[in-house]
């Protein structure tokens, strides 16, 4: 017995020896905050425990064909691409960096389509969490934010990464902006511009002082700072507009920089470099102007009227439009019956008129009303250009609606319940209600809109043709909805619940039911590798 | 499988009264009675005689299971399982033998998967053919090879769900280990040996696909799509330790 009784300790001994394999790490975790994007044909969750992006591809049938893609440790930030056709995420990879296998800060890139996985991997210099893409899906910057709180930071680094080609000694590329104290608040990037040196895109920096100008094509050039004020008086820049001028010139392009809670308007002529200055690195050179707007102005854009190219800049306080001469900087006002506050330019959907100037519509978070202005009947014949539509509400937001409905936008009421779906043709403003504070989802294929509210465990369909919503019941608020190409034709919507690990209610686009969806619990538990 | 199990175990159960009825066509399977030698104590050589031995176990078996599909419901790569066995001795050498067994294991591991409750139990039924050699008179050796079908049922709570996601599967395994037995004492008339028996071996096994969904509810129609938890190997080191009595 005094054998015997060796066994069961020997048995457990054993068993607490072979047993003390530990598991993965992600097991332990319990998944982040909620991070969800829309793909043209997929939907992708970030899963920053799981340090993966999980992308839904939905097949034919309605059910998902999820794909787990690493995007590296310490996530930081992510976007989708402009195109809907690839995610971006940025990692700041393990800080401090300890051991020779720690990861450094990483920028993926992710596709969907019908193979979703990494296109490139960028790696970084610096644990960076700030992230901006180009709304033509080529270029990204990487740029410190507030969120970055390393010992010793400079706030003025950047990466820029040209998207389209893998990484490379040049790509990405890092620079350290010319800095008069400030550091970047924002970014804006140009289309192509016919500038002296030949066409070329350039990416603007905001920063809260001044705006610095990097040419796209090279950006190891750096930048040129354009300083807002000669003075020391702090001039924050809030936004920025542009032009090409005439696309057979190329010394007219124009940048315009509205400064926020002052009337000025800095006017940027981007003129040839003369030989000796000390922007001679560069082909161009900005040449800024002030002119006045006649008040403090809430949102700018180049126009074409029938007097030629102007800046319009709204300007509620005194309600009106204010439309600037970039060449000679007289303005000339439009009055307003309202104080709108932005501006949008509608030609390409109502066309031009007879002169060939510019159509826009104006809205306002103060006033319960839009109104179309033909800029091309302004010049000495203000009133008669302004045609106001009354609303219930004021317009907290307005939603571009892609063709084949393109004629219409989506007005988003202030109290989140009130909406009107705008013909900008018909000029009329079809109201929407919803019980509850909602959120708006424009099919990419612009044939119907989703609205859901976070707290409600319901979504509508709303067909951008008839006007006529649809109700779902589901068992779960939805978080998010991404109007989805499914594999083989057709759309699918993805209604993604923010439970603990996420569920998802997978809807045909077109004809949402039901009886067809197919549900999905604990999808982040899943696909792990 | 499963009935193939079945049927193994149903053929050894039915094996003595088989060997009974049939009478000498069994005899290659029973060691010819021989007179045995006199021994100095009161301790018997195992049993000689026309009728096959029989052996009933229960126990014990731990495996190790280092498969990253085995993490989501243990924190560590450690499965206990019950254990039961019956078999009985086919062939008899002098000091050698072979049994064969019909064997069944059961355990279940839990733990926290991302924050929910995640279980999964795995059942082993399955035949053995062990290979006993017998050093003394309270031990011998043994090796053995066992073929099983395996059950795994995964389970995990989902807090907005009524039920669990649920995922059932079958493979195979293979066992091949080596061990020992000894002899704790015997009673009765018929001369019921107990014995303690601890092997160690590996066990081979096929991959099982752990595809998760809510089970079938009357009360919510809804079509469920599947998530993929990470398949299992349950293959791995294992031990096993019972307590036998044969007769």
């Amino acid at each position: 017995m005094r054998l015997a009784s060796l066994f069961l300790p020997s048995l457990l001994a054993s068993a607490a020896l072979v047993g003390c394999g530990g598991r993965e790490e992600v097991w332990d975790s319990t998944p982040g905050a909620f991070i969800a994007h829309g793909l043209a044909d997929a939907a992708a969750l970030v899963d920053t425990s799981g340090e993966r992006a999980l992308v839904l591809p939905v097949k034919a049938d309605l059910t998902l064909d999820p794909v787990s893609i690493p995007i590296g440790r310490g996530f930081a930030s992510s976007a989708t691409t402009a195109d809907g056709k690839r995610l971006v995420v940025l990692a700041r990879g393990d800080v401090p960096r300890l051991l020779p296998d720690d990861q450094g800060p990483l920028l993926s890139v992710i596709q969907s389509g019908a193979a979703p996985g990494l296109v490139f991997g960028y790696d970084l210099g610096d644990p960076l969490s700030g992230l901006a893409l180009d709304p033509e899906s080529r270029f990204a910057v990487v740029y410190p934010s507030e969120a970055d709180t390393s010992f010793v930071a400079n706030p003025n680094e950047l990466s820029i990464v040209d998207l389209s080609a893998g990484p490379s000694d040049a790509n990405p590329t890092p620079l350290t902006l010319r800095s008069f104290g400030g550091r970047p608040q924002g970014f804006f990037f140009t289309p192509m511009l016919g500038i002296p040196g030949g066409a070329r895109r350039l990416l603007a920096v905001l920063t809260d002082r001044d705006v610095g100008i990097i040419d796209l094509s090279e950006p190891q050039k750096g930048d040129i700072t354009v300083r807002l004020s000669s003075s020391g008086e702090k001039l924050v820049p809030a936004q920025i507009a542009v032009t090409d001028g005439d696309p057979a010139l190329d010394d007219d392009a124009r940048l315009a920089i509205r400064v926020a809670n002052d009337s000025s308007v800095i006017l940027v002529d981007l003129l040839p470099a003369a030989a000796g200055e000390a922007t001679k690195a560069h082909s161009f050179r900005p040449t800024p102007n002030v002119v006045f707007a006649g008040g403090v102005p809430t949102d700018i854009a180049f126009v074409n009227t029938d007097g030629g190219l102007r800046l319009a800049a709204l300007v509620p306080a005194q309600r009106s439009l204010t439309l600037i001469d970039p060449a000679t900087g007289i303005p000339s006002s439009v009055a307003l019956d309202a104080p709108f506050e932005r501006i949008s330019i509608v030609t390409g959907v109502v066309g031009a008129t007879a002169s060939g100037a510019d159509m826009a519509l104006l809205w306002s978070t103060s006033s319960a009303s839009v109104a179309f202005v033909a800029l091309g009947s302004t010049v000495g014949k203000p009133y008669k250009s302004v045609e106001r539509l009354e609303l219930e509400m004021p317009v907290a937001a307005v939603y571009d609606v892609p063709a084949p409905n393109d004629r219409l936008k989506i007005l988003a009421g202030v109290d989140q319940r009130s909406f009107y779906v705008l013909d900008l043709i018909a000029r009329t403003a079809s109201p929407i209600l919803a019980s509850d504070g909602a959120l708006f989802s424009v099919a990419p294929d612009g044939r119907r809109a989703w609205m859901m509210a976070p707290s409600q465990p319901q979504i509508a369909k709303l067909d951008l043709t008839s006007l006529h919503p649809k109700n779902l019941f589901l068992t779960q608020p939805v978080a998010a909805a991404f109007d989805v190409a499914r594999a083989g034709g057709g759309r699918a919507l993805l209604a993604m619940h923010a439970t603990p690990n996420v569920g998802v209610t997978v809807l045909d686009g077109e004809s949402p039911a039901l009886e067809t969806a197919t549900t999905y619990a604990s999808v982040l538990l899943g696909d792990l590798q | 499988m499963k009935r193939a199990t079945w049927l193994l175990a149903a053929a050894l159960i039915a094996a003595p009264a088989a060997a009974h009825a049939a009478g000498p066509r069994v005899a290659v399977a029973v060691a010819a009675p021989a007179p045995a030698p006199a021994r100095a104590d009161d301790t018997p050589l195992p049993v000689k005689s026309s009728r096959p031995e029989i052996s009933l176990e229960v126990g014990l078996r731990g495996t190790l299971i280092p498969n990253p599909g085995f993490d989501p419901y243990a924190s560590n790569d450690f499965l206990l399982q019950a254990s039961a066995g019956a078999g009985l001795t086919v062939v008899r050498m002098g000091n050698a033998s072979i049994l064969l067994f019909a064997e069944y294991d059961g355990g279940t591991r839990r733990a926290t998967a991302r924050g929910q409750e995640a279980s999964l139990a795995l059942h082993r039924i399955g035949g053995a053919a062990e290979t006993r050699f017998q050093l003394g008179r309270r031990f011998y050796l043994a090796a053995r090879v066992a073929p099983a079908a395996l059950h795994l049922r995964g389970s995990i709570t989902d807090p907005t769900l009524d039920r669990p996601l649920v995922s059932r599967n079958w493979t195979w395994g293979l066992d091949a280990s080596g061990g020992a037995g000894l002899l704790l004492g015997r009673v009765g008339a018929r001369g019921a040996r107990f014995w303690l028996t601890l092997d160690f071996g590996y066990r081979f096994a096929g991959e099982s696909q752990m595809s998760y969904a809510p089970v079938a509810s009357d009360e919510d129609p809804r079509k469920y799509g599947s998530v993929m938890l990470p398949a299992i190997r349950p293959a791995g080191p294992t031990s096993r330790m019972t307590f036998a009595v044969s007769f």
